[in-house]
């Protein structure tokens, strides 16, 4: 396990990854300013805000896309994989290849990563017949789980996603945050996920970080029952709570 | 009546079923071979022969077994101009696409020879090269290597930055994002490049064949255009026009759609039939 000296509020034995007092500034305008976070292990993180607010900067930053103008990044960010807003399947490649191409900076062989893809396809809820077919013959709901499949071939200890069930109906949407939330539990996974949806935040998170239009911390809360647990009550009571919280911060910076 | 048509409209009415195709396109190779023959009535046979002298004439270079070693030889000329030129053009394209200082120097240079005829590319290949195989193969390399090169770089300043993300947030190599992601896209752009490029490598053969080579499609009509036999020129350009179709059809088409099958409308219905 990894433990960070420098993490606010104390250090957590299961911590992953840990963003301190990061700021972020991209093309001259800050995005993320002073914003702490920890990333557990077997953990689910959503994080909340209004758009443009620099939640997909935070994503970059945890994965190593971007590094910070101030601050740290720490943690084992060698195994991160992604899950875009918009899937970014690679169209001339079957749903199979996608996801094998999560693979490829593994040590996994071509046999190897060609089994591995269809076991993660078929995890992912993708029926047989649609392996072969390209990411333009597929729903959305479909290339929402190939996308998923690619990122867990890469064998990630930290999982970021985009928004990535965004346009799905409801029940799709169901269904997908159901199994994402049995992959962060089945495989030990710290999974960041931002999210416009305090419902869904509410369903499957354990924790959830909120940000504000200027790129702070606006608050932090740590869900009290444990997902499986959480009935439809007590999801809506929790959405209807971050709403009030998220308002009543505003209220008060205003 | 109203004026406005839909473009979903337009492309429906513009595919028609294989058969339709077919019949539509013989009616109009057979107005064509009857206006042929009605003007060989009118003129004289050395201003336009008949299609039957042509045929005649064809069968006669076919028989004499000059025509298929002459094919070869310029079928060979066109391959290895058009792969020298591919090799070229496209690292080239891609280099720059990758290097702005290496984009801003070779741009220029290469704009300016795609603005050269390749008639002049013939002028100064026989210069240099002097009479031979040699010097058509350069014209053909030399003419198209711009064509590729504009058509690659295109390529290039089209990749989809989230997919390049991608790739980086998957942590690959150079060579597998390469493999991956630019060259699949590259593709797009160079496999039409390509067609009209092959298409204009054999056009530049018969001709440099023309002016300065001793065998080839090209030299066979300098030697029957010098003996002022009409129907055995007219019986070359067929030769010259039927195997370069047969390429284009037989070979370019299907590597076509071999390559981006993700491209392919028939085998897309079939597989969303089949799921």
């Amino acid at each position: 396990m990894t433990s960070f000296a420098t993490q606010p509020g104390g250090a957590t034995p299961d911590a992953l990854a840990a963003v301190t007092a990061a700021c972020v500034e991209l093309g001259g305008r800050p995005v993320l300013q002073g914003v702490d976070l920890i990333v557990e292990a077997a953990c689910l993180t959503a994080i909340i805000g209004p758009s443009g607010c620099g939640k997909t900067t935070l994503l970059r930053l945890l994965g190593g896309l971007i590094e910070p103008t101030q601050g740290r990044v720490e943690g084992k960010r060698e195994r991160t994989a992604f899950v875009f807003q918009d899937h970014r399947l690679l169209p001339w490649r079957t749903a199979l290849e996608n996801v094998a191409l999560g693979a490829l900076s593994t040590a996994a062989g071509r046999p190897e990563r060609q089994r591995m893809a269809e076991r993660l396809l078929s995890e992912c809820g993708l029926s047989a017949e649609a392996y072969r077919l390209y990411p333009a013959e597929l729903s959305g709901g479909m290339r929402a789980r190939v996308a998923l499949a690619r990122a867990l071939a890469a064998a990630p200890h930290l999982l970021l996603l985009d928004e990535p069930f965004n346009g799905l109906d409801l029940q799709m949407r169901r269904s997908l945050q159901t199994m994402l939330r049995a992959l962060v539990e089945r495989r030990g996974l710290a999974a960041v996920l931002v999210t416009h949806d305090l419902l869904e935040a509410a369903r499957i998170a354990d924790q959830v970080v909120a940000i504000s239009a200027s790129g702070r911390v606006l608050f932090r809360e740590r869900l009290s029952h444990p997902p499986a647990k959480r009935d439809s009550d007590r999801i809506q009571a929790a959405a209807r709570r971050l709403m009030q919280r998220l308002e009543a911060t505003d209220s008060d910076r205003n | 009546m109203t004026a406005s048509i839909s473009i979903s409209k337009l492309k429906a009415t513009s595919s028609p079923g294989v058969l339709q195709q077919a019949v539509w396109s013989g009616a109009g190779l057979l107005a064509l071979l009857v206006a042929w023959w009605l003007g060989s009535l009118a003129l004289s046979p050395i201003a336009l022969p008949s299609p039957f002298d042509t045929l005649s004439a064809l069968v006669r270079i076919l028989v004499d077994g000059l025509a298929l070693p002459y094919l070869l030889e310029t079928a060979l000329r066109v391959l290895g101009g058009f792969v020298a030129a591919v090799t070229i053009g496209a690292s080239l394209g891609l280099a720059a696409g990758l290097s702005a200082p290496l984009r801003f120097s070779v741009g220029p240079i290469l704009s300016m020879m795609l603005a050269v005829p390749p008639i002049a590319w013939v002028v100064l290949s026989l210069l240099w090269f002097g009479l031979g195989g040699q010097a058509v193969i350069f014209t053909i390399a030399v003419a198209l290597i711009p064509i590729v090169f504009i058509a690659t770089l295109q390529g290039m300043r089209t990749i989809d930055p989230a997919l390049v993300e991608m790739a980086e947030s998957f942590r690959l190599s150079f060579s597998a994002s390469l493999k991956e992601v630019i060259l699949p896209h590259l593709l797009s752009y160079l496999l039409p490049a390509m067609v009209t490029a092959f298409g204009i490598a054999w056009k530049v053969a018969v001709m440099a064949e023309l002016l300065g080579a001793h065998s080839g499609l090209g030299s066979g009509l300098a030697i029957a255009r010098s003996n002022l036999d009409t129907a055995e020129s007219f019986a070359w350009i067929l030769l010259a026009v039927g195997s370069f179709l047969a390429v284009q059809y037989g070979l370019i088409q299907p590597l076509y759609r071999r390559l981006e099958p993700w491209r392919d409308e028939t085998a897309r219905s079939r597989r969303q039939s089949a799921s």
